[in-house]
């Protein structure tokens, strides 16, 4: 039955283990751990992802196709891969650059030709081959590249394939596109050859300013000359740009010039260039070529504004701030009044005209909702004729205002019991009104409100707990109702004792007592008793059975026993200590040692007699009874 | 010691050593607000400070400035219905976070077209180590702020027929919901920007349906923002203290098993049984010595 019980034991708690361990099984998985999770890529989404971005090219949108490709950084691609997927991502950045480029030049030169300005456009065209040459080269490296990555990431679904085909579609789609690019720069080429070779005569435009310098907003006036080598050209239309933008056009005089007065924009920038063309209509098509003027650059000049700006007081939701600041303007000159508009994260909260001497203020009272954080405060100052614009960013942290919170020591709680928790509850603004306060003590919670001078009493009911003492924490939370206090915690170290338990305890030491008395405390009385009555029933039957086993036994035996019992009986008479008959000799020596520490040494050796006497095979010898003797006398001395 | 006195000493230490392994071993089910492995939630109680509740009747009668992250795992009985509804009604928000689990069961209750796809929503390209843990960047600023830049989900789902909620995050438009479970796209299954994230007004109350709840699990709470957001849609009506249901999480053996332990913890512990518990220990305790004073006085 033992074996068996060990095995069955061990048996149970394994099966138990492996029950405890085991996850109930949901019909999905609802996570994985990411920590253990492998890294895969698959060709789908990656093939898809260049397919998209090819697409957008053939549509010739290059700048939605960077967008996408550069969305590429927020995609996972594990180590082993990235190199080829980058290497495929700067290529294809290259291609789109170049095919952007290739666009741009040959829609320029398409335009130069159409204004006859041949020498430009053949610039133009010059320039436009080697963006298409270098999209074809590109174009067979990210095939490679594609290949290489397809091989690297396996076709592994019809998704792939279907997804590696679409992507080779649009590469042809693509090489569409370039075929499409040379075919029209060679018609360009042929245009201007056209041109060149068409005896038109060539003209010649020039273009000056009666300034070089000038403040915003004023008149320039721009003057030139359209002459052709037969001389000058009256009557013909010049177009005059600004930055490259038409700012007007003028009509050449019977002397082949033209003026024009154009008004400076407010555009607070360093300086502005001019130029002027001469495209050809009419019957001067035939005749003539276009041409454009060399550029003319004006420095403009204007004051530069600044501003200076401060926050004061302290940001908090509901509060108002007050912004102050300065406007300034450059080489000290008087600012004026100027429009100052204050936002915050992007949202206009305020506005208005400065002081003559530049002076702003401003109050603004911040969302009750605010988030507590960094917020950024913009400064703007408008442009005003020949003052620049300017803005000044402030960065500036909304917090609460921290409450403090000082509660009562509580001390002792008597659980069952009502339990008043008073406190204070102010700021640096003054004591806390009409704020909720939560108390609570464990598990038992008491909802109060603070009165007017910041002051709360919460009646917290404490309930019966399973323990006779339990320490814990009175936690006080004070919750304003202004969107400017933060909320305030305070906790106050609390003992709690359990009147339930305290009387419980009582009840079982009184029971204890009640019966262990009896049994403990009297008895220190009874060996008096007994001196004085030795013939005390109880105590008889106790020697008798020495008295009988020595009968029995062989008289050196007898002899030690009757010593033995002997020093027992007067043991028991003076001390009170009864051998009961379960007892062995020698727990009734420990009994009498621990009572009468002389009898440590003599009443040992006489146990260790009387015991061999009793159980040894071998008899006593005469020498061991005279022992026994010599002991018990000793003890007889010890105990009287 | 006679073999029947054996088998009892045995079978009783046998029982109380297994009491004490059930109770200390550590739980280790999905989303246990107990669990500190990487499948458990305890991260997120602790960072949120959140009141788990071991029953959808502790909800408070004052819902208002309170958030209940629910993880519908197990079917809702009529009545816990009836009381995530007067919850909602009453001004709370709920995050009802679900992917194959059984939050279609409130939405219907709610009277709401919109549905967990309860297929799994994959993304090979925009992801977290594999396609199962899509990321997702595109969110509605109008709801979430600029901080919440990029969450990344675990074995989620996606969510269907938003005509009558306001999305507030979608996935990439690489990703695709993978109807026949295959793990590829396969022609007719949808692909991406698909809504993961969305809200919906319920009464006084705001109801915001994320299609995965693991984003709240110890291992994912810190990945990429999603913190931030689970934090953001917690308070998106201003909310202060968070409620956790763990009343629908998936049990394994062991939590029932502690569960009931629990429970005779408490019934022990209890003030009224407490004392007729120390008073039977003590009788017991006292029998061998009231027993030997009855034979020594007899």
């Amino acid at each position: 039955m033992r074996k068996l019980v060990a095995p069955a034991s061990a048996g149970l708690l394994l099966a138990l283990l492996v029950m405890s361990v085991c996850v109930a099984s949901l019909p999905f998985t609802p996570h994985e751990d990411p920590a253990a999770a492998q890294e895969t890529m698959e060709a789908f989404g990656i093939l898809t992802f260049f397919s998209d971005v090819f697409r957008l090219a053939c549509l010739e949108r290059y700048g939605s196709a960077r967008e996408l490709l550069a969305s590429l950084d927020e995609a996972y691609i594990p180590s082993d891969l990235r190199y080829i997927i980058l290497r495929l991502a700067n290529l294809t950045s290259e291609l789109l650059d170049v095919l952007e480029e290739a666009e741009t030049t040959l829609s320029e030169a398409r335009a130069l030709l159409d204004q006859m300005l041949l020498s430009e456009a053949k610039a133009k065209l010059e320039r436009a081959g080697f963006p298409i040459s270098k999209a074809a080269v590109l174009l067979d490296e990210i095939e490679d590249a594609v290949s290489a990555l397809c091989s690297r990431l396996g076709m592994r679904s019809p998704a792939d394939n279907s997804a590696r085909a679409r992507l080779a579609k649009l590469m042809q789609e693509l090489r569409e596109l370039l075929d499409r690019y040379k075919a029209l720069l060679e018609e360009l080429r042929n245009r201007a050859s056209e041109l060149e070779s068409g005896g038109l005569s060539p003209t010649n435009l020039t273009l000056a300013c009666n300034v070089t310098r000038a403040f915003v907003g004023s008149p320039v006036e721009l003057t030139g000359l359209l002459t052709s080598p037969e001389g000058p050209l009256p009557g013909r239309e010049v177009t005059l740009l600004m930055d490259g933008h038409p700012v007007g056009n003028a009509t050449t005089g019977p002397g082949g010039s033209y003026r024009l007065v154009v008004r400076l924009s407010y555009i607070y920038v360093g300086s502005v260039s001019f130029s002027a063309i001469f495209a050809p209509k009419g019957e001067d098509v035939q005749r003539f070529l276009g041409s454009s003027s060399p550029t003319v650059t004006v420095k403009l000049l204007f004051f530069r504004t600044y501003v200076d700006a401060s926050i004061l007081g302290g940001p908090h939701p509901g509060l108002p701030i007050r912004v102050v600041g300065q406007v300034r303007a450059e080489n000290h000159t008087s600012p004026g009044r100027r429009l100052v508009k204050l936002s915050i994260d992007g949202q206009l909260v305020a506005q208005g005209l400065c002081g003559l001497d530049g002076a702003f203020s401003f109050e603004i009272r911040l969302a009750s909702n605010m988030r507590v954080g960094a917020h950024e405060l913009v400064i703007a100052i408008e442009a005003n004729r020949t003052f620049s614009g300017t803005s000044k960013k402030l960065v500036f942290q909304v917090s609460r205002i921290p409450v403090d919170v000082v509660v009562g020591n509580l001390g002792l709680v008597l659980t069952p019991s009502k339990v008043l928790v008073q406190g204070q509850a102010s700021s640096r603004l003054g004591p806390v009104a009409s704020a909720q306060v939560v108390v609570r003590i464990g598990d038992d919670v008491a909802y109060a409100e603070t009165r007017e001078d910041g002051g709360f009493v919460a009646e917290l009911k404490v309930e019966l707990g399973p323990f006779l003492v339990e320490t814990g924490e009175v936690e006080v939370l004070v919750r304003p109702r202004e969107p400017w206090l933060a909320n305030g915690r305070a906790s106050a170290g609390v003992v709690k004792l359990n009147v339930l338990n305290v009387g419980l305890l009582a009840i079982s030491c009184l029971i204890t007592g009640t019966i262990l008395y009896p049994r403990l405390a009297p008895r220190r009385e009874k060996p008096v008793e007994r001196v004085e009555r030795p013939g005390e029933a109880p105590l008889v039957p106790l020697v008798q059975p020495s008295e009988l086993v020595g009968e029995e036994l062989s008289p050196p035996r007898a002899e030690i026993l009757k010593a033995y019992f002997s020093c027992v009986l007067l043991i028991s008479e003076r001390t009170g200590l009864i051998m009961e008959p379960h007892m062995t000799l020698r727990e009734f020596l420990s009994l009498a040692c621990s009572r009468e520490r002389g009898l440590v040494k003599p009443f040992t050796g006489l146990t260790s007699l009387a015991e061999r006497a009793l159980y040894s095979p071998h008899e006593p010898s005469e020498q061991e009874v005279r022992e026994a003797l010599e002991l018990s006398e000793a003890v007889r001395q010890v105990i009287t | 010691m006679r073999p029947a006195k054996l088998l009892a000493t045995t079978l009783l230490a046998f029982t109380c050593l297994s009491l004490l392994l059930i109770w200390f071993h550590p739980p280790t089910s999905d989303f246990n607000p107990d669990n500190m492995f990487w499948n458990g939630s305890r991260e997120f109680v602790r960072c949120f400070n959140a009141r788990v509740l071991r029953s959808l009747g502790e909800l408070p009668d004052e819902p208002d400035g309170l958030a209940l992250v629910e993880v519908p795992y197990r079917p809702f009985e009529p009545w816990e219905l009836e009381e995530l509804t007067s919850f909602l009604r009453g001004g709370g928000t709920v995050l009802l976070m679900d992917d194959c689990g059984h939050g279609n069961q409130v939405l219907e209750e709610l009277g709401l077209a919109t549905r967990f796809a309860r297929a799994p929503l994959l993304d090979p390209l925009f992801n977290y180590k594999n396609k199962w843990f899509p990321r997702v960047s595109s969110f509605s600023r109008r709801y979430l702020p600029e901080h919440v830049e990029a969450v990344v989900l675990n074995h989620a789902t996606a969510l269907v027929n938003t005509s009558d909620v306001h999305v507030l995050a979608w996935s990439s438009s690489f990703s695709f919901l993978d109807l026949d479970g295959d793990g590829f796209w396969g022609s007719g299954e949808p692909m991406g920007p698909l809504p993961v994230v969305a809200c919906a007004r319920v009464g006084d109350g705001l109801l915001v349906l994320v299609s995965d709840p693991s984003i709240i699990i110890n291992s994912m709470l810190y990945i990429a923002d999603n913190k931030e957001l689970v934090s953001e849609l917690a308070s998106l009506k201003g909310a202060n203290k968070v409620l956790f249901d763990a009343s629908h999480l998936p049990r394994t053996s062991l939590d029932r098993a502690k569960e009931v332990l629990r429970q005779v913890r408490d019934l022990v512990a209890s003030p009224y049984v407490a004392p007729a518990v120390v008073v039977i220990i003590l009788a017991a305790l006292m029998k061998p010595v009231w027993s030997r004073v009855r034979s020594h006085g007899a």
